[in-house]
């Protein structure tokens, strides 16, 4: 309660000394999704067709997979990732909510309201992996 | 996809073949110049030709919506907490279940299938299974093991499982592949 008034309080003055800070969602989008990503069990993001498109056009999009709404104190995410094979999806999940809270509000000062998680897939690349190293030695 | 999408594309692709083919044998000249002439001058005023084009044109941009659209669909909620809500997509818990009953042995392939209504979740699970297997015991595995795998890593509770085997196959391509480093 106290930080929350203390962090109103310095937007306050911001905005009447030297004018307000604004926060593009561009910016909050790829703080979640590195955020997310960071969480081990999560495979990646899921940026839907036009994401892939995109990137097969060369264009690295570090916001993929997330959707954001900024607001001039807060924000709620969507998170759309693709999760490991044989992890715990809910455990995942509420660690990433977690992770995504903590690094946007550190970061911009913004109060998250909602972090929503929307798994869109499972991979199966690890056990590939595993099984591609010991096959002949 | 679903058959209806997979109808649309089909009756899409056969128009675009055709299209496509009587263009490239005009570019390359194959066709008297004045064949197109008369085939695009025959549609000019007729409704009935309008109408099916706009039919089609219609069509395609029904398929393209629905393809973008397709990942927001199908989604069932895990869990809701004070962060907020977890769903997972139904192609995941699909990938899911195929890949845990895929690991059992005697199991060549599966096409699983949901019904879920309201908070009632059942699972169909169609199995191909090798020649050597048993059954009623194999069955009665994939009940248990799906219902707690789902559980376990996913948080799902499921009401049922059915489990219906559709093929029986010899498993002599397995063991063939099998050997390959000695």
């Amino acid at each position: 309660m106290a930080v929350s008034n203390e962090r109103s309080d310095r937007l306050e003055r911001d905005e009447r000394s030297v004018g307000a800070v604004r926060i593009a969602n561009e910016v909050v989008g790829i703080i979640a999704g590195l955020a997310a990503t960071e969480i081990k069990g999560v495979a990646g993001m899921s940026g839907g067709i036009a994401g892939g498109i995109a990137e097969m056009l060369g264009k690295k999009n570090l916001s993929k997979g997330v959707k954001v709404e900024v607001g001039e104190k807060e924000a709620a995410v969507d998170l759309y990732v693709i999760m490991d094979y044989g992890v715990s999806i809910p455990d995942i999940a509420w660690r990433v909510q977690e992770n995504v809270k903590k690094a946007i509000e550190s970061m911009t000062g913004l109060d998250v309201v909602e972090v929503n998680v929307h798994v869109q897939g499972v991979s199966f690349h690890q056990d590939e992996k595993v099984e591609n190293e010991s096959r002949v030695r | 996809m679903r058959f209806f999408h997979r109808l649309c594309l089909f009756l899409l692709t056969l128009l675009f073949l055709f299209l496509t083919f009587v263009i490239s044998i005009y570019a390359f000249g194959w066709l008297p110049e004045s064949y197109l002439t008369i085939l695009v001058g025959s549609m000019y005023s007729d409704y009935r030709i309008g109408l099916l084009f706009a039919f089609f044109f219609l069509l395609g941009v029904w398929l393209l919506q629905s393809f973008i659209t397709e990942n927001q669909q199908e989604q069932t909620i895990i869990q809701d907490n004070d962060m907020g809500e977890v769903r997972i997509a139904s192609s995941a818990v699909k990938g899911l279940v195929r890949q845990v009953v895929l690991d059992q042995p005697g199991i060549i392939d599966v096409k699983p299938s949901f019904k879920l209504r309201g908070e009632d979740f059942k699972i169909h699970l169609k199995l191909s299974v090798t020649e050597d297997a048993h059954i009623p015991t194999l069955s009665t595995q994939m009940e248990k093991l799906v219902t707690e795998r789902l559980m376990k890593m996913a948080g799902l509770n499921v009401d049922e499982v059915m489990v219906t085997v559709e093929e029986v196959e010899e498993n002599k391509k397995r063991s063939n592949s099998t050997v390959r480093v000695r």
